[in-house]
């Protein structure tokens, strides 16, 4: 059986507005065998342990996450040394090119997350390429596709095609994300994978970005372990 | 020879409010032809053939604008000011196949609470 992960929600313990047992309830109800809770981000090193008993009496597997959000890189290396070692995934905002290029190249990063539709921009040819080598993943959330309309939607929709085909053109990994704050942001992992096909994402590979690569992240992370 | 086959799609919403079959027909008209125009909508064949306010519905659509139809149905987000979810049970060429797919979901989320 195809399990499905989703490694970006927040709950009421960090930015989010839903509880983590709803959050969970509902994913579990949607397909999904894991879930990677952000609220990591927000909560101070020490308390990752307290935090992580809060999410261990849920209905499937809880992942823990942390968001590196400096626009410098030494603040981000700083970061990343603390808590590497304390958490499942990290991410990296990549607020700007040389956050993204030192978040490309180094294996001990997961993803390569981008906040804004704009900061997308930044994957190219060469980003990809330093990403395939270290065998990172480029993160792409649907929650802009849901929370926008109009022509803000439709240029949403076409910096997020150019990106995954730039990504998917270079053999890196994709990993597709919900980014859901809510409940009710959740998507089932066919829905995530409906999604990317609006992204002209091929239907294999948009299950590979749920599933497969996700999973690959885990397994390199316990390898390491 | 039919130029295109039907399925059917079974599926299923999560929410806080009951909403009734106009608004999931109004909501789904307006999200695709938000996200693929008049043209775009035309060619799906669209029908809401079945739907009950514990959520479950079925709707039909041509057997080339499936993923269409889903992507649709996961852009959702809101309707009448509450938010919801649309998740897909299952695609099939009939009706009663389609059916089905509302049985298995009851028995799945009964063992699961079981356990």
């Amino acid at each position: 059986m195809t399990v499905y992960l989703d490694f970006n929600v927040s709950s009421n313990q960090g930015e989010g507005k839903s509880p983590p047992e709803e959050m969970a309830t509902i994913s579990r109800i949607l397909g999904f065998s894991g879930l990677g809770f952000a609220d990591f981000s927000q909560t101070q090193t020490g308390n990752y342990q307290k935090l992580r008993e809060t999410l261990s009496n849920l209905p499937l597997k809880a992942y823990s996450r942390v968001n590196l959000n400096f626009d410098s890189v030494t603040k981000n290396n700083k970061m990343l040394n603390r808590v590497r070692r304390s958490v499942d995934i990290v991410a990296v905002e990549c607020l700007n090119r040389r956050v993204a290029v030192w978040a490309a190249r180094n294996t001990e990063v997961d993803l390569l997350h981008f906040p804004e539709i704009k900061m997308y921009k930044q994957v190219d040819k060469s980003l990809v390429g330093l990403i395939y080598n270290s065998e990172n993943a480029v993160e792409i959330s649907i929650r802009p596709i849901l929370l926008t309309k109009g022509l803000t939607r439709a240029n949403t929709l076409g910096i997020l095609r150019k990106t995954a085909e730039t990504v998917l053109r270079e053999h890196a990994a994709l990993v597709l994300t919900s980014d859901a704050h809510t409940k009710f942001e959740l998507r089932s992992p066919r829905g995530l994978v409906a999604l990317g096909t609006l992204l002209e994402i091929s239907y294999e590979k948009a299950i590979e970005a749920v599933s497969k690569n996700p999973l690959k992240i885990l397994e390199r992370r316990s390898d390491s372990n | 020879m039919k130029l295109y086959r039907n399925r059917y799609i079974a599926f299923k919403i999560i929410s806080e409010s009951v909403f009734s079959a106009d608004d999931i027909v109004h909501c789904i008209w307006s999200t695709l032809l938000s996200l693929f125009g008049e043209v775009g909508g035309s060619r799906t064949n669209f029908w809401l053939i079945e739907y009950s306010e514990t959520g479950y519905g079925i709707l039909r659509c041509t057997h080339t604008s499936v993923d269409i139809m889903k992507s649709v149905l996961a852009t959702v987000i809101e309707l009448n000011g509450f938010a919801l979810i649309m998740y897909v049970l299952g695609v099939s060429g009939t009706i009663k196949g389609a059916r089905r797919f509302f049985q298995e979901t009851v028995n799945r989320n009964r063992e699961s609470n079981k356990s």
